[in-house]
């Protein structure tokens, strides 16, 4: 017997099959072990990088120069870990916002190494080379990474002050979001 | 994207008691609820859980450590119904898994964050389909559905609002036998693949996440008016293509 059976009747329907057809859940602990900050998962990994990290200099006088049209903001010494290799591209802060605890921050990649649609961003501590934070950034399609995060209050006390054009008490370590999956 | 999340309007926002370190939620919460596990007393060691409601499995996994066992009853509550969505947006079994993994690990890496009084179930589906709109965001750029031609949909009206009805094409699904069954979940899964991205997640916030269109205008920058000639595109591609496949199928059977 037939019956008229509109879209929604149907897309229902078939979200209850896949309801029935699910595979069975993952476990907590597994799902805890994944969702480990990857420095405590790979500590060797973060010791170089955070050695490599550390050793780029960023001459900020000539890196001004070279951003005067139309974007104000310090560079900011980073590194992008690819799976076995390991970029230099200084990222410029474009639009910085701490209120209520969150952190709103809009940055961008100069040169663009490759293009990525979002990264894992660990923001690492000027002087204590130290993963203060990690949060994620996609890509907008004004070609910037765009991330919001809460902060911890420590944290959001000190940069609630800061300014795009001040130079970030932070360098950043970005690995491609999808890496974590 | 961040693991806080916006879901109908309500952000979820840590906020912590500075005199107390514990946070208000908790705070607010040891009144409400009797029993309620805020941090620092011990948990049962028993199977209860699996009673608790949601808010006191979210405070039990906010904790330093977390509290597996919650975690573990939390999962499995809302899994079925979180890998369902991912797998109509995805349509892809082994893509749904990691796509709903995914959302948890996010959730996880900022679990202190989560509202125990919030609705736990639209948040998670919330960040795996924010997670699914990030991925195909670059490749909607690239031109499969570019920004012209939805607006070429704009206009369109080919139904003049008419509901969208499969008469004689698609069964009583629930008259149909486990074969027909499997046939017909291929057709719809192969009908939402044509669509674009951005139709299929219009139709599936329609139709399967209940949102209106004005709200679903307002996360694309379009009007209702807009949103709501999208539905019914995606609604008449997907008749169309389940018109002519099960048609098909008529044929064939006949033949």
């Amino acid at each position: 017997m037939r019956r008229e059976f509109d879209i929604e009747e149907l897309l229902r329907w078939r979200l209850e099959r896949a309801e029935s057809d699910a595979p069975l859940p993952p476990a907590g602990l597994r799902l805890l072990q994944r969702a480990r900050p990857w420095w405590e998962l790979w500590p060797e990994r973060f010791a170089v990088q955070v050695r490599r990290l550390g050793a780029i200099q960023v001459s900020y006088g000539y890196a001004m120069a070279q951003f005067q049209h139309g974007h104000s903001g310090h560079p900011v010494p980073t590194l992008i870990n690819h799976n076995d290799e390991q970029l230099e591209a200084p990222a410029r802060v474009l639009y910085m916002n701490v209120r209520d605890g969150k952190l709103r921050l809009r940055f961008q990649l100069d040169p663009i190494p490759r293009i990525e649609r979002g990264f894992e961003v660990t923001f690492i501590s000027e002087g204590a080379l130290q993963p203060i934070l990690s949060a994620y950034a996609s890509l907008s399609v004004d070609g910037e990474y765009r991330l919001d995060a809460e902060l911890p209050e420590d944290l959001a006390a000190t940069w609630e002050a800061l300014k795009v054009t001040d130079r970030m008490p932070f360098r950043f370590i970005l690995r491609p979001a999808t890496d974590n999956i | 994207m961040n693991a806080s999340a916006q879901v109908r309007g309500r952000t979820y926002v840590h906020v912590t008691s500075s005199a107390s370190g514990l946070s208000l939620m908790d705070t607010e919460s040891q009144t409400a609820l009797a029993g309620y596990p805020v941090s620092g007393l011990p948990l049962p060691r028993d199977d209860s859980r699996s009673a608790w409601p949601d808010a006191w499995l979210i405070n039990a996994v906010r904790r330093d450590p977390p509290d597996e066992m919650s975690l573990d009853v939390l999962v499995t509550r809302y899994w079925k119904t979180l890998f369902a969505r991912c797998q109509i947006l995805t349509l892809d079994r082994e893509a749904a898994s990691d796509l709903a993994q995914e959302a948890w690990l996010r959730i996880l890496r900022a679990r202190r964050s989560l509202e125990p009084d919030g609705n736990f179930h639209a948040y998670i589906v919330t960040v795996a389909t924010n997670l699914w709109r990030d991925r195909n965001r670059t490749a909607r750029r690239a031109g499969a559905m570019a920004d012209s031609r939805l607006e070429s949909l704009d206009a369109a009206d080919p139904d003049h609002g008419q509901p969208m009805a499969l008469v004689d094409v698609v069964p009583d699904a629930t008259t149909l036998s486990m074969d027909e069954q499997v046939l017909l979940k291929m057709d719809i899964d192969r009908g939402l693949q044509r669509l674009s991205p951005h139709l299929r997640d219009v139709l599936v916030s329609r139709f399967v996440g209940g949102e209106s269109a004005a709200e679903i205008g307002r996360r694309y920058d379009r009007t209702e008016q807009t949103i709501s000639s999208w539905i019914r595109e995606a609604s008449r591609e997907m008749r169309v293509y389940l018109g002519e496949s099960r048609n098909y199928d008529a044929r064939a059977e006949n033949r």
